[in-house]
């Protein structure tokens, strides 16, 4: 759906675009808690993809929901989406925002469902041998991302604050 | 207009719910209303099970500034209320609680002066309490409240922790929705409720024993 506006990443979506695609890049708004994982195609640049992470992993009560929605199955689940594009996995690089603790004073001895689904985010990328080379995450604020299939570039703007590059 | 309920409840349990919410909502009307002298009026709340994704909308959107107070509730079910202001409307509850303040529209968290901080928490606290303990009468139950807790931020990011949490990784929430307004029109917020779903068939068996049986429904 090419248009002028980003293409949108719902909560517990995975999205993988052509160039021509997503001309204005992927966007997550709002960001909190989630995870914005975007892994695009060094050098070539021509298909990239994100995925919008709720979840470390899944409960054991949880009935049957979008493998988007926890980290390992939304990174297994993006990375297939890349290779049916034709991206092969050695050209893959991933960049990351979001895992924000949103409210300051939670208690800081246990450790926050953004942490957690970082470090279950990054694990799982680990796993999959896809090297991080951007991150934007952790921190107190919300986050509204826009990443670019044609660059490789990731726009994180928070409330108040400087937008950033990755 | 209700659709199949993707949590599986009823109309019945539905309208149940929106009864007992607006007990709270009531309760909640009252004793802000005696805290800052001014008149509020509390919409009749809003039962509804959304995709997560859509949550946030109901706060004006994803991006929209929120200034907000969260509550885990605790006890015989549990879940999350969330009480949301446009930062203007923030800004006048503070001038009613705080008269004679220099006025405030907060941006961020550091805006905001440690009085008017208080302020803004122990009202979620009493707003959240009254809202609680008149749903855990008509339950006959305990409904418990944490300890407030104060963010400015995007409404997304805000409700993406609590949806998440309330949601169990489910596709989708259960939201009660109550809207405030002080009669003057200038300041309009939102309470939120969002039962946890793993302990929703606990709260719907009780409203089955400690309320009668629906009237039928007109439509």
């Amino acid at each position: 759906m090419a248009g002028v506006w980003p293409v949108r990443v719902k909560m517990g979506e995975i999205v993988v675009c052509a160039r021509d695609e997503a001309p204005e890049g992927l966007s997550i708004r709002g960001l909190g808690s989630c995870i914005a994982v975007f892994i695009y195609e060094q050098r070539l640049l021509r298909v990239a993809g994100m995925a919008h992470v709720l979840l470390p992993q899944p409960a054991e009560r949880s009935p049957l929901t979008s493998p988007g929605n926890f980290a390992p199955t939304a990174v297994a689940a993006l990375i297939d989406g890349l290779m049916q594009r034709g991206v092969e996995r050695r050209n893959m690089l991933a960049k990351l925002a979001g895992g924000a603790r949103m409210f300051a004073f939670s208690n800081p001895e246990r450790e926050s469902l953004g942490e957690r689904n970082i470090r279950a985010v990054l694990a799982a990328l680990a796993a999959e041998r896809i090297e991080v080379v951007g991150m934007e995450v952790g921190g107190s604020s919300g986050r509204s991302v826009v990443a670019r299939v044609a660059t490789g570039g990731m726009r994180i703007t928070s409330l108040g604050q400087e937008p950033k590059e990755l | 207009m209700r659709e199949h309920d993707p949590l599986g409840m009823s109309a019945e349990e539905m309208a149940s719910l929106q009864r007992i919410s607006d007990a709270g909502a009531q309760d909640a009307g009252k004793a802000i209303s005696q805290i800052t002298g001014l008149d509020f009026i509390f919409s009749a709340p809003g039962v509804r099970t959304l995709p997560v994704d859509d949550v946030p909308a109901l706060l004006g959107g994803e991006e929209a500034a929120v200034v907000a107070v969260h509550l885990a509730v605790y006890g015989d079910a549990r879940g999350n209320i969330l009480i949301a202001l446009e930062p203007e409307s923030a800004g006048r509850l503070l001038d009613a609680l705080v008269p004679g303040r220099p006025p405030l529209v907060p941006a961020r968290l550091h805006d905001i002066p440690e009085m008017e901080r208080s302020g803004l928490l122990e009202m979620g606290n009493i707003l959240a309490g009254a809202y609680l303990s008149a749903v855990s009468r008509r339950l006959q139950r305990s409904l418990l409240a944490s300890v407030p807790r104060l963010t400015i931020d995007m409404a997304g990011a805000v409700m993406d922790t609590l949806v998440v949490d309330s949601s169990g990784g489910q596709d989708s929430a259960l939201v009660i929705q109550t809207e405030l307004r002080a009669r003057a029109g200038d300041i309009i917020g939102h309470i939120l409720f969002l039962p946890d779903p793993a302990t929703l068939p606990e709260v719907l068996r009780m409203l089955g024993r400690s309320l009668p049986p629906d009237p039928p429904e007109g439509d």
